[in-house]
């Protein structure tokens, strides 16, 4: 069995924390403040961190003081305490501006560079299928699969760059609030792919009433891509059926969209979210290995959180979160 | 200008800093969270003396530019000097897993900071807080 064993930094930290508060109560001034800042800097220096640090104050202010109300001292030797967190904590807002920084220079790198393939792509398309009309009398069939390849391949990172420029453009786009039908969406989404495939089938559920503060334009985008998801690893089950509903965990609405496809094995869900990663063949199922990143990103910047649920064979869930 | 100097040789001089740095700062004007933090940053640069130097100074001053006033703390040594100054400034390097306490925390909590250093002749690090 597990045993949580004190931790004796946190031992010593208490033991001191209590002596010099004492004799901060007992009149000792700036020895006693600096003995605050001292202890404070071993909690920030020992990962001991500013709730830890609150609980110990109120363990020793009951220890040295009981029921007696507490002198105005013993709020500055607390303030003591807590200063050198104030210089671990601007030493992680400037790290993370830093961050931000090179987030941003990389996004708007990525953004160019997808825009700037776009010309010279077209030009490689443009001119094959020139190429392809114009020799479709004095080339062989196996000279005519060659240019048909090279036609399909540029087609296929066509619509890779258009998946890049999206994610980007939903990364760099300011985000919007207002209230959102979410169940319009997702049955707007639903019609869509219908309407682009009129051969297949998919049975679709969709709670009536769902609702939320969010950016309507990025929720159709979100749900184009997880409805798009459905579809597409429904294609070899019988009577494909997509759910999208929502439900109530611990005070926040989590939404999801469950269907009854191919689904995965849980062991690679890490790589579900990652760009280009995919968990099925190409050939398998088809499409460019961004959707599901797009997904994370438009819930990371309304603040949500996504995760999957799924075994092979069993079809996959998505859950999300939009906080208001 | 009347400047406060605090010889810095063991841990307990680190108070007696703090105790002038407060003082003078309460003086100025300072409010009393301005006060800690000045203390702090005292600390900080006091305990480098005390770690790097074993012998050293810390003056305290007002410091007045036309525009603004403040205090001015800096702390002085004829110790070994800081051979990589960058480095010196870059969190976590001396004290392991703590960013920003050290040279970089009381960077932070200063509005202005300047260190001098030269190997073999010692260490200035000049601080300034403004009085907003």
């Amino acid at each position: 069995m597990a045993m949580t064993r004190p931790d004796p930094k946190r031992m010593q930290l208490e033991h001191e924390y209590s002596s010099a508060l004492r004799d901060c109560v007992g009149g000792a001034g700036e020895v006693a403040l600096s003995h605050a800042y001292e202890l404070g800097r071993m909690a920030a220096g020992t990962g001991i961190g500013v709730v830890e640090l609150a609980a110990i104050h109120d363990t020793a202010l009951r220890e040295v003081l009981g029921q007696s109300a507490p002198p105005p001292e013993v709020d500055q030797f607390f303030a003591e305490a807590l200063s050198p967190f104030e210089m671990t904590h601007r030493g992680f807002r400037e790290a993370n501006e830093r961050l931000e920084a090179a987030v941003r220079e990389l996004e708007s790198f990525s953004y160019s560079v997808s825009h700037d393939l776009r010309a010279p792509l077209r030009t490689i398309s443009a001119f094959t299928q020139a190429l392809a009309d114009d020799l479709r009398y004095q080339l062989d069939d196996k000279a005519k699969d060659h240019l048909r390849r090279v036609l399909a391949a540029a087609a296929r990172m066509s619509d890779l760059i258009d998946a890049l420029l999206e994610l980007s453009r939903i990364s760099r786009q300011p985000l919007g609030r207002h209230a959102v039908d979410i169940s319009a969406v997702a049955l707007a989404a639903v019609d869509d792919l219908r309407r682009r495939d009129v051969t297949r089938k998919l049975g679709a559920t969709v709670q009536a009433g769902l609702v939320a503060e969010a950016d309507g334009r990025l929720v159709r985008i979100l749900f184009d891509n997880l409805i798009g998801n459905a579809w597409k690893f429904t294609a070899k089950t019988e009577n494909p059926h997509v759910i999208v509903g929502a439900e109530r965990r611990d005070a926040e609405t989590v939404f999801f969209v469950r269907d009854n496809g191919a689904g995965f094995d849980m062991t690679y869900v890490d790589r579900l979210f990652t760009p280009f990663q995919r968990l099925h063949s190409e050939r398998e199922y088809g499409g460019t290995g961004i959707g599901l990143a797009t997904v994370k990103r438009i819930v990371e910047r309304h603040g949500g959180r996504i995760w999957a649920e799924s075994a092979v064979g069993q079809g996959a869930s998505f859950y999300f979160t939009l906080p208001a | 200008m009347s400047e406060v100097r605090v010889v810095i040789q063991r841990e307990a001089d680190i108070v007696l800093a703090r105790q002038a740095g407060r003082q003078l700062a309460a003086q100025l004007g300072f409010s009393v969270s301005d006060q800690t933090l000045i203390a702090t940053a005292i600390s900080e640069v006091a305990r480098n003396i005390v770690v790097y130097a074993v012998h050293g100074e810390i003056v305290l001053m007002r410091f007045d530019d036309g525009d603004r006033i403040g205090i001015q703390v800096q702390a002085v040594d004829n110790g070994p000097g800081i051979d990589n100054k960058e480095l010196a400034m870059r969190d976590g390097y001396s004290t392991k897993n703590s960013l920003g306490l050290g040279l970089p925390g009381a960077r932070r909590l200063m509005d202005d900071f300047a260190l001098d250093s030269e190997v073999g002749r010692g260490t200035t690090v000049t601080m300034k807080k403004w009085k907003r």
